[in-house]
C-alpha cells in the first residue's frame, strides 16, 4: 500500500500581499473546507471578530477552477497539490446605524 | 517572523471619579502593532529580508507617573538578523476599542449609564513560565509564511514634492502619500453620483523608495470602483465579487500596480432629517467626518499593511469634505497627503480636509 503524500497548497489574502504555504497531513484530507478556513484565518493574521465581537465571514476561492469552495466540501476531494486559494472576506463599511 | 510576548495585559476600568468598575484580561489583536514594527524595519533597512528568523518581542513600557504595573505604551521590538533592531511604540489608545467592548456588560448590569464616560488603565504582569507536560494540540496542517516584498520603484521624492500640494496635517512618522488630482476628482464625482447611498473603490499604485534619502512613499495612480458592492444609505458591503473584479481589473491594466488602500463616501446630507433647520444640520454630528467602527474593521481585515491608506469623502450640506486615514504605530489615525498634478498651485476646486473622529459611536445616533 502506498502512503498518501502530504497535500501542499498555498493561500493569499485578497491583496496578494500576505501569502502562506500550507502542508496538510495525509490523514487530515477528510477535513472540511470550513474547518481548514477556521484554522487558516487566524494563522494568516486575519481577524475572526469585528467590532462588538461580531464574527467575520471568509470564503476560499480556488484559483484553478475560479470558484468559491463550499464550507462542506472535503479538502481531499476539492484540492490538489500546488493549488492556490484566495481567502476573501465579506465585510461592511459604513456610516451611522439607523 | 517569530513573536514573543513577555507579559500579559490586564485592563482596569474606572468611573471618572476613580471608583473601580472591573478588570479584564486583554485579548488584543497584536497584528497591527507587529506590522508597524515590520514596516519600520522595511523603511530603515532597505536590503533586509524580514523572514522567519526575525524575532519581535511585545513588552510593556511603564507609565511615567504611575509606574509598574501600569503601562504608558507597548513596545514592539523587532530584531532582524544581519540588519539591526527597531522598536515601535504602540500608544495606549490601541486598547480603546477593547475598553469600549469591556464596558458593554457594565452598561447592561447598570454599573455604567449608556454613553457615560469612563477611564481605563492598562497593567502588565510577567507571563507565567510555560507549563511542562501540557499536551500540545495536534495541528491538522502546517503553515509557513512566504515573504512577499512589495515591488518598490526607485524615484526622487523631491520631484514628487515639486509637483504636489499638501492637504491636511502632515506627520513626519508617516510615509508621504501622493494622490493624483484626477483620482480625487473621480472620488468626488462618484460621491455626487451615488446620491443618497455610499460608494467605494480600491486605490492602487506604486510604492517608491527615494533615491536620495531612502524614504519610502506611495503614489496612488488609479482607483478601481467597487462595482460589485451592495450599497445603501448607511453601508457598503464588500464581498468576493468585489475582490474578484478588482483582481481582474488590476490584471488587465498589467502595470504592476499594487493594492494601496480604499476610498468610500458618506452621504451625510441624506442622513440628516429634513425637519432640522439649516443651523441645526450644520451642527449635527452626522455632518462631520468620521471613520466608523465598521470602517476600522474593513481597514484591519483587508488593508492591514502598515502603509495602507483609506480616503473618505463626506457629502455634507457645506459641500464635500476629504479625510485620509492610515496606520501609525498599530493604530488607525487621520493623516495628511499630497495632491499631485497641481504643478505647485493651490487648487481651489479641491474640497477641504476635515478633522475626523475614528472608531467612535457618537456619529451613529439616530437623527431626530
Amino acid at each position: 500500500m502506498t502512503e498518501e503524500p502530504k497535500l501542499d497548497i498555498s493561500a493569499s489574502d485578497v491583496t496578494g500581499q500576505t501569502m502562506v504555504n500550507i502542508g496538510i497531513n495525509a490523514g487530515d484530507r477528510e477535513m472540511s473546507v470550513g474547518e481548514l478556513l477556521d484554522g487558516l484565518v487566524p494563522r494568516m493574521k486575519l481577524p475572526r471578530l469585528g467590532n462588538g465581537g461580531r464574527p467575520l465571514t471568509y470564503h476560499a476561492r480556488l484559483e484553478r477552477e475560479g470558484r468559491h469552495l463550499h464550507a462542506t466540501e472535503t479538502v481531499g476531494e476539492a484540492l490538489q497539490s500546488n493549488d492556490r486559494l484566495m481567502i476573501q472576506p465579506t465585510i461592511e463599511a459604513g456610516g451611522h446605524r439607523r | 517572523m517569530n513573536t514573543r510576548q513577555t507579559h500579559q495585559f490586564v485592563m482596569v476600568l474606572q468611573k471618572r471619579d476613580g471608583s473601580p468598575l472591573d478588570q479584564v484580561t486583554v485579548a488584543a489583536d497584536w497584528e497591527p502593532a507587529l506590522e508597524a514594527a515590520r514596516f519600520q524595519a522595511m523603511r530603515r533597512f532597505p536590503d533586509a529580508a524580514i523572514g522567519a528568523n526575525a524575532v519581535a518581542e511585545i513588552r510593556p513600557a511603564w507609565h511615567e507617573e504611575l509606574g509598574q504595573p501600569y503601562i504608558g505604551a507597548v513596545e514592539v521590538a523587532l530584531e532582524v538578523p544581519g540588519a539591526g533592531a527597531v522598536s515601535c511604540w504602540v500608544p495606549k489608545s490601541f486598547f480603546k476599542s477593547l475598553a469600549s467592548d469591556a464596558s458593554v456588560p457594565l452598561v447592561k448590569e447598570g454599573a455604567l449609564r449608556a454613553g457615560e464616560l469612563f477611564n481605563y488603565l492598562v497593567t502588565a504582569f510577567p507571563n507565567p513560565p510555560e507549563a511542562n507536560g501540557v499536551a500540545q494540540r495536534r495541528e491538522r496542517f502546517q503553515i509557513e509564511e512566504v515573504p512577499t516584498p512589495l515591488p518598490v520603484k526607485v524615484s526622487l521624492l523631491g520631484d514628487f514634492y515639486a509637483r504636489a500640494v499638501a492637504a491636511g496635517e502632515q506627520n513626519e512618522e508617516d510615509i508621504p502619500v501622493f494622490l493624483l488630482r484626477r483620482i480625487l476628482a473621480e472620488s468626488d464625482q462618484m460621491t455626487r453620483d451615488a446620491g443618497a447611498v455610499e460608494t467605494a473603490s480600491v486605490l492602487i499604485g506604486h510604492m517608491h523608495r527615494d533615491r536620495a534619502g531612502g524614504e519610502l512613499f506611495l503614489e496612488v495612480t488609479a482607483q478601481i470602483p467597487a462595482r460589485n458592492t451592495e450599497a445603501t444609505a448607511t453601508k457598503v458591503s464588500f464581498g468576493p465579487a468585489t475582490w474578484n473584479a478588482v483582481q481582474s481589473a488590476l490584471a488587465l491594466r498589467s502595470g504592476n500596480e499594487q493594492w494601496l488602500g480604499w476610498f468610500h463616501s458618506y452621504p451625510a446630507s441624506s442622513w440628516c432629517s429634513a425637519k432640522c433647520t439649516p443651523e441645526d444640520r450644520a451642527k449635527c454630528l452626522l455632518q462631520r467626518s468620521f471613520f466608523s467602527a465598521d470602517d476600522c474593521d474593513v481597514h484591519r481585515t483587508v488593508f492591514s499593511k502598515a502603509f495602507h491608506i483609506a480616503l473618505l469623502v463626506t457629502n455634507t450640506d457645506a459641500g464635500l469634505q476629504h479625510a485620509m486615514f492610515s496606520w501609525r504605530d498599530g493604530v488607525i489615525v487621520q493623516r495628511g497627503f499630497h495632491i499631485l498634478g497641481n504643478e505647485g498651485k493651490q487648487e481651489s476646486a479641491i474640497a477641504p480636509v476635515a478633522t475626523a473622529t475614528i472608531g467612535d459611536t457618537e456619529n451613529e445616533k439616530t437623527c431626530p
